[in-house]
C-alpha cells in the first residue's frame, strides 16, 4: 500500500455539489485505506519477529502502550470501580440488595466498563501521539523518505503500533477491571458498610468465562481500531503544523465513537439472544 | 531515461507548474535551477509519484509514473534515492543507524558489512565522527549530508537531490557536488539536482533546466547556458555574479582539480 500519494479528489473549482460528493467518496477511500492498512499490517506481524530491529520496535511500542499508560489506567480503573460501586451501592442500600453490590460492579466493569474506559485512555494517551507522531514524519518528508527507499511504511511503522496495541489492550483492561472491582469493594466497605469477603464473593459468583473473553475480545478490537485509526489520520495529514493538530484531533474523536459504536455492537452479538 | 510531457499543477489558485516538459537521459546529470517558489521541488516530487499532475505525464522509460499507484508505483520507486530538503532523517535511529536503515531492511546483508557499507557512504560524506548522534544532536546541514549517504548506500538507477547544498558551508558544498559527480561515474548513476546554487551546477551538470513562473525558461549544457542572451536567465547569472569569462575560468579550475 502506497500511502505518499496525492489524493485523486482535487476539489479545487469545484462547484458546491461535486464537493459534497468528493467528500463523500473521500470518506469511502478513507475506510478502505483502513481497511487495507489494517490487513496489510496484521499479515506483516510475523515478519517482525525475524529481524532484532523489528522485534526491538515492537517491545519498545509495548513498553509506550503498555508501562506508559500504567498510571492513568490505574487511577482511571480504580475511580470507575468507585464511582460504580458508590452509585450502584446507594441504589441497591434502597432496596436492602447492598449483598449484591459485588456482582452489580464486577458486571458492569468486565462486560463493557473496563474495556471501554480502557480504550478510551489508549485513545487519549496513545493514538493521539501515533497519529501527531506520523503526522510529523509525513509533514517532515520522512514517511515519504521510506517508500521511496521501498521500506513499507504500514509494515515498518504501523505493524509495530498496531500489535502492541492489540496485545496490551486486553492485558490492561483486564488491569483496569481488577482495580475497578477492589476500587468498588473498598467503597463499598468504608461507605456502606458491605464487608469487603461478602462483596468479593458476590463478584466472583456472578462473573462468567464469558463476560471475560467477551470484554478482552472487546478490548482487543478497541486496540486494533485505535491504532488503525490513528495511523491513518497521522498519514493523512497535511498542510505543516496545523495539519498535525487536525490529525490527532480527529484521530482521538473517531476513535471514541468506534469504541461506542463497536462496544454496543460486540454487546449485542454476544448477550441478546434472538 | 525520464521524461515529463507538458506537466501542470495547480494547488488551489496557483498554478505551480505550467505545461513544464523535459527529458532526462541515462547517466545524466540534470540541475534543475530557478528563483525560489518557482516549482523546483514540485516537479522533482512528480518524478516518484508524491504530486499528481493536475495535467500532462511522467514516463520513467515506457512507464507512466504520473498515473501508478499500488504495487506498480512502489516497483518504480525502488529505482530511485531521493535526499530531501531537511534530510528527512527518522529521529529515534541515530545517523549510523538512519544510513543502515535501507541495507537492514532490503538486504540479507551480514551486520558486518552493513557497518562498513554505513561507515564508507559516511565517510564519502565527511560525517564518520557524527555516526553515533542522533538528528536532533546534529545540525541542519550535517542531517542533509546524513540523509544523502542513506541516499547513496543503497544500489539505485536514479538519484534526486532536493537542495543538496543549500544551507552547507562552501567547502562542505563543494565536496558534496563532487560527491554528486563522482557517484554519478562511478555507478552510472543518473542525478537530477535541484539547486540555487548555480556557480557549482555549472561545473557538475551535463544539462541546466531554469524554471521562472512556473515555466521552462531554458533547458541547455551549462556552455549554452552562459552563453545565452535570455532576459531572464542573464538576471540570474548576474544575481550570483557569473560571466562568461568567469565561468570559463571556473571550468579551467575545476578541470585542473579533477
Amino acid at each position: 500500500m502506497v500511502v505518499t500519494r496525492e489524493s485523486v479528489f482535487n476539489k479545487n473549482g469545484k462547484s458546491f455539489f461535486k464537493v459534497i460528493l468528493l467528500q463523500m467518496c473521500e470518506m469511502f477511500a478513507a475506510i478502505g485505506m483502513s481497511v487495507i492498512m489494517m490487513c496489510e499490517a496484521l499479515s506483516a506481524f510475523p515478519l517482525l519477529f525475524f529481524k532484532k530491529d523489528s522485534r526491538k520496535n515492537v517491545f519498545s511500542q509495548m513498553y509506550i502502550v503498555g508501562i506508559r499508560t500504567l498510571p492513568v489506567i490505574t487511577v482511571v480503573g480504580l475511580f470507575t470501580g468507585m464511582i460504580l460501586g458508590l452509585q450502584v451501592g446507594l441504589a441497591l442500600t434502597k432496596f436492602n440488595q447492598e449483598s449484591f453490590l459485588g456482582a452489580a460492579v464486577m458486571l458492569s466493569l468486565i462486560r463493557e466498563m473496563a474495556p471501554f474506559v480502557t480504550g478510551i485512555c489508549l485513545s487519549a494517551c496513545v493514538g493521539s501521539a501515533i497519529a501527531a507522531e506520523l503526522g510529523t514524519m509525513v509533514v517532515n518528508d520522512e514517511v515519504a523518505a521510506l517508500e521511496i527507499m521501498s521500506i513499507s511504511p504500514v509494515r515498518y511503522l504501523v505493524a509495530p503500533r498496531l500489535g502492541a496495541l492489540a496485545v496490551m489492550s486486553p492485558f490492561l483492561a483486564f488491569y483496569a477491571c481488577v482495580l475497578g472491582v477492589v476500587g468498588g469493594g473498598l467503597i463499598g466497605w468504608t461507605q456502606l458498610a458491605v464487608p469487603f469477603r461478602q462483596y468479593m464473593v458476590s463478584a466472583m459468583s456472578i462473573a462468567l468465562p464469558k463476560d471475560l473473553f467477551v470484554g478482552l475480545f472487546k478490548s482487543l478490537i478497541f486496540g486494533i481500531v485505535i491504532g488503525v485509526v490513528s495511523s491513518r489520520e497521522g498519514f493523512s495529514t497535511k498542510l505543516g503544523a496545523t495539519g498535525v493538530g487536525k490529525a490527532t484531533q480527529r484521530s482521538v474523536i473517531i476513535s471514541f465513537l468506534l469504541i461506542l459504536v463497536l462496544g454496543y455492537m460486540v454487546t449485542r452479538a454476544f448477550y441478546l439472544e434472538f | 531515461m525520464i521524461r515529463c510531457e507538458n506537466l501542470t499543477k495547480i494547488f488551489g489558485d496557483s498554478v505551480v507548474l505550467d505545461n513544464v516538459s523535459f527529458s532526462v537521459s541515462k547517466g545524466e546529470i540534470f540541475s534543475i535551477v530557478g528563483p525560489s517558489g518557482t516549482g523546483k521541488s514540485v516537479t522533482l516530487k512528480h518524478l516518484v509519484g508524491l504530486f499528481r499532475p493536475t495535467s500532462g505525464k511522467v514516463f520513467l522509460q515506457d512507464e507512466e509514473v504520473s498515473s501508478a499507484s499500488g504495487k506498480k508505483l512502489e516497483k518504480i520507486r525502488e529505482r530511485f534515492g531521493y535526499l530531501f530538503q531537511g534530510g528527512a532523517l527518522l529521529g529515534w535511529l541515530s545517523v549510523a543507524e538512519n544510513v543502515a536503515l535501507p541495507l537492514k531492511e532490503l538486504t540479507r546483508l551480514k551486520e558486518d558489512e552493513i557497518n562498513r557499507q554505513v561507515m564508507d557512504a559516511l565517510d564519502a560524506v565527511g560525517l564518520k565522527d557524527a555516526a553515533d548522534l542522533f538528528p536532533a544532536e546534529i545540525s541542519g546541514g550535517m542531517q542533509k549530508r546524513a540523509g544523502l549517504a542513506r541516499a547513496i548506500v543503497r544500489k539505485c538507477d536514479i538519484v534526486l537531490y532536493d537542495e543538496p547544498t543549500s544551507g552547507l558551508d562552501p567547502v562542505t558544498a563543494i565536496t558534496i557536488n563532487n560527491l554528486i559527480k563522482r557517484i554519478n561515474k562511478e555507478r552510472g548513476i543518473t542525478s537530477i539536482v535541484v539547486t540555487h546554487d548555480l556557480a557549482n551546477a555549472l561545473l557538475f551538470s551535463d544539462r541546466i533546466m531554469m524554471i521562472k513562473d512556473s515555466k521552462v525558461v531554458i533547458n541547455a549544457t551549462p556552455d549554452e547556458f552562459v552563453a545565452s542572451a535570455n532576459k531572464d536567465v542573464q538576471e540570474f547569472l548576474d544575481a550570483q555574479f557569473i560571466t562568461e569569462e568567469s565561468y570559463k575560468r571556473m571550468k579551467v579550475e575545476y578541470e585542473k582539480k579533477q
